[in-house]
């Protein structure tokens, strides 16, 4: 099972591939890996509360409405998620600047607030 | 929390056998929140339109004529106060219910009052698993995004 130290490994691993991947060609991939980045900063936090595998995303966004560490994060979180279910299911393409603002705006931010709380 | 013991049509040829049921105050009236099965068991015609609280009295709501009715009734009331959403679209699995938003394109603005809605919403009804898609339309045709057995509500 995923420790938080493998949690934060896996986050960054996916920011290094969203600064890989050719951003005019693959922005649906490339907002998808902000978002799985996002998510296991989330997760980092919850395995140190003892939730090592929520098991599913509505387990997992459940925990990001419900606790109070997670909520102010909460709709940044949840834009990453919409953002790259958009990307995966509908086709969506993003804007350069949009993929910036996501991974310098809402994915730092998230980053900021949860390595404090989850640092075992 | 309130446990209630009640037969409800859910639609043609189904009837709700209800688990339990929230009562919930918001700005214009009380509502009433199902969660249970809805279940083939009675034609129709057989079931009961509406049923009683023991304990007697009056109801202090109207009770919704669907499961589905008076979340979507709510949601959507809050939903439609901002401007700029184009459709709303709700499906129910099982005690899971999920919303699809759409606008026009990503607007972070007008995304941050839908979410502040939705997460106020989700937070009044905590037991309810609730999923919530903000999609961008994009240029495409609006009705091109029609996810299976969800039900629109609106426009």
């Amino acid at each position: 099972m995923p420790n938080f130290a493998d949690h934060i490994l896996q986050a960054g691993h996916n920011e290094e591939f969203y600064r890989a991947t050719d951003k005019n060609a693959y922005s649906d991939w490339a907002v998808t890996a902000v978002y799985y980045a996002a998510l296991h900063y989330i997760d980092s936090f919850l395995a140190t509360i003892g939730m090592a595998d929520p098991g599913g995303h509505d387990v997992r966004d459940q925990q990001v409405r419900e606790r109070a560490e997670l909520r102010p994060i909460g709709y940044l979180y949840f834009r990453l998620k919409s953002r790259s279910r958009n990307a995966r299911y509908y086709c969506t393409r993003f804007q350069l600047a949009e993929l910036q603002r996501c991974l310098e705006g809402d994915l730092a931010a998230i980053r900021n607030h949860v390595l404090p709380l989850a640092r075992p | 929390m309130r446990s209630l013991s009640i037969s409800e049509p859910t639609s043609r040829g189904d009837i709700l056998i209800t688990e339990r049921s929230d009562l919930v105050e918001e700005p214009g009236g009380t509502y009433t929140f199902y969660l249970g099965a809805s279940t083939r068991v009675a034609p129709h015609w057989k079931a009961a339109r509406s049923t009683e609280v023991s304990g007697g009295g009056p109801l202090p709501q109207t009770l919704s004529d669907t499961v589905i009715h008076s979340i979507e009734r709510l949601l959507a009331e809050k939903l439609l106060k901002i401007q700029g959403i184009e459709r709303i679209l709700i499906r129910k699995d099982a005690d899971f219910f999920r919303a699809w938003v759409v606008i026009p394109d990503v607007d972070l603005v007008l995304e941050d009052q839908i979410y502040a809605a939705v997460l106020g919403f989700m937070d009044k009804f905590p037991d309810i698993p609730f999923d919530l898609a903000v999609l961008f339309r994009q240029g495409k045709d609006p009705s091109s995004i029609q996810p299976a057995r969800a039900f629109q509500v609106y426009p």
